[in-house]
C-alpha cells in the first residue's frame, strides 16, 4: 500500500473503478485532513427523497442536495471517527473495508469523494481496464440490491429506441455506459 | 447511463437512483426539459389533447385561449405534470432518460441549442407513444436520426456562420446581427410564438422535414 497511486494493482480497480487507497496512506493530499469533500454514505445519510412532491418540498430537496453545509456537518464525524487522531498510519477500519469484505451493505463506504479519487489516481483512464464484463462495472446496480430492472433490460430499452429512431449503434453503446467504460465495446 | 445509475445507487437505493436521475434530466423542478416545457407552454397543448401536433396547435392556442389561461391553469398544469411524473413507471422513466441521452448523444452542435434539443426530445417522445411507432415492426435504418434530424440543423447553423473558401470553412465576415446564431435558433424553440412559426415559414423546410418525420 505504499506504492504511489498510479501503480495500484489492476485487480483493485476491477471491482471498483473509483477505489482509491485509504486517504491516510496519501499524505501528499492534505485535503483529506479536512474531511471528505462530499458526504460519505453512512448511517447518517439523510434520505428525504420525494422528488415529485409539492414545490416547496422540491426546492428543499434540491437545496439539501446542493448545499454542502447540512451534510458536511455530519459527515466528518463519521470520517474522523474512523480515521482517528493521525492520518499517516494505516487505520484498521479502512484497511478492513478495502482488503476484505466486499459485501454490498458496506461497499458504498469504499467510495471516496469523486474529486479526491480523480485527483489522486490520474492514471485510471477508462482504457486502463479493458476486457471486463459490463456487469462487473456496476457493483451498486446488481441483482442483490432490488434494482428496478437489470442491466440487460436497460440495454434492451436502448436497443428498442435505437431501432425505432435509427440512432447509431455505436452512439447507443456510448449512451448505455455513458461514455465511461469503453470495455463495453470490447465484449 | 449505467455509470450514472451505478454511481447514484452506491449512495441510495437503486429505485431512488433512477427516480432522482429522471428528476434531474426530465421531470424535476430544475430539469431543463421541464423548464422548457412550461416556457414553451406546451402544457396548454397537452391539456387540450393536441400533443400530437405541437407546432400547428401552438398557433391556435396562442391566438385563442392563450390569454385567458391564467395562473390557475398553470397551477393545475404543474400539478398534472407532477402527478404524471410521480405515477410514471420505472420502465418509462428509464425509457425517457435513455431517449434523451440518445437524442443528445448524436446532437452535434445542436447541443449548443438546448431548447431545440428539448423540442426534438418532445417530438421523439410523443412519436414513441403514438400507435404509428408502436405498430412499427421493421427497424428504421441506422443513422436515420442523424441524417434527417440533426444534419439539417447542423448544416443550417454552420452555414450561417461559415462559408467555404478554397475548400475550407471560413468564418463569414458578417455582423453578428445578420447571422442567425445559436441563440436565435434556440429562441425559436423556446417560445410558443417561435414554435408556431416553424410550420408557417417556408424558409425552414429542413426543420419541417424532420418535423414530418416524427409526425
Amino acid at each position: 500500500m505504499s506504492a504511489p497511486p498510479g501503480f495500484l494493482p489492476p485487480q483493485d480497480l476491477r471491482n471498483n473503478p473509483f477505489a482509491q487507497r485509504p486517504p491516510q496512506n496519501n499524505p501528499s493530499f492534505p485535503i483529506h485532513n479536512n474531511g471528505p469533500a462530499f458526504p460519505r454514505p453512512g448511517p447518517s445519510f439523510p434520505i428525504p427523497r420525494r422528488d415529485y412532491d409539492a414545490e416547496s418540498d422540491m426546492s428543499d430537496h434540491y437545496n439539501s442536495m446542493n448545499s454542502s453545509t447540512t451534510r458536511l456537518a455530519g459527515a466528518p464525524a463519521f470520517y474522523e471517527q474512523s480515521s482517528g487522531k493521525s492520518l499517516s498510519p494505516p487505520l484498521p477500519p479502512f484497511t478492513t473495508l478495502l482488503s476484505g469484505d466486499t459485501g454490498s451493505e458496506i461497499y458504498g463506504r469504499r467510495y471516496d469523494p469523486s474529486v479526491d479519487s480523480h485527483a489522486s489516481i490520474p492514471s485510471i483512464s477508462p482504457s486502463a481496464d479493458p476486457g471486463l464484463g459490463s456487469t462487473e462495472h456496476y457493483p451498486a446496480w446488481s441483482a442483490d440490491r432490488q434494482i428496478p430492472m437489470s442491466t440487460e433490460e436497460i440495454e434492451d430499452i436502448f436497443l428498442d429506441l435505437t431501432q425505432k429512431f435509427g440512432f447509431q449503434r455505436d452512439s447507443m453503446r456510448n449512451m448505455v455506459c455513458f461514455l465511461r467504460f469503453p470495455s463495453y465495446h470490447f465484449k | 447511463m449505467m455509470h450514472l445509475l451505478d454511481s447514484r445507487a452506491s449512495r441510495m437505493s437503486p429505485n431512488q437512483a433512477l427516480i432522482t436521475l429522471h428528476a434531474d434530466y426530465i421531470g424535476g423542478q430544475h430539469a431543463n426539459y421541464r423548464k422548457w416545457y412550461f416556457a414553451a407552454q406546451l402544457n396548454l397543448d397537452d391539456a387540450v389533447g393536441q400533443s400530437q401536433n405541437p407546432g400547428l396547435q401552438r398557433l391556435k392556442t396562442v391566438k385563442g385561449g392563450g390569454k385567458s389561461a391564467g395562473s390557475k391553469s398553470l397551477d393545475s398544469a404543474l400539478n398534472r405534470w407532477r402527478n404524471a411524473m410521480n405515477n410514471m413507471s420505472q420502465y418509462d422513466r428509464l425509457r425517457q432518460i435513455a431517449l434523451y441521452l440518445l437524442c443528445w448523444g448524436e446532437a452535434g452542435n445542436v447541443r449548443f441549442v438546448p431548447e431545440t434539443l428539448c423540442f426534438i426530445f418532445k417530438c421523439a417522445d410523443d412519436y414513441y407513444r403514438s400507435p404509428e411507432c408502436q405498430n412499427r415492426v421493421e427497424p428504421v435504418p441506422e443513422g436515420l436520426y442523424l441524417n434527417t434530424v440533426i444534419k439539417p440543423l447542423y448544416r443550417f447553423m454552420r452555414d450561417q456562420g461559415y462559408e467555404v473558401v478554397d475548400g475550407k470553412f471560413v468564418r463569414k465576415e458578417k455582423d453578428h446581427a445578420e447571422i442567425i446564431g445559436y441563440d436565435d435558433v434556440n429562441q425559436l424553440f423556446w417560445y410558443p410564438e417561435g414554435l408556431a412559426k416553424i410550420v408557417l415559414s417556408d424558409n425552414v423546410r429542413r426543420i419541417l422535414f424532420f418535423y414530418n418525420h416524427f409526425h
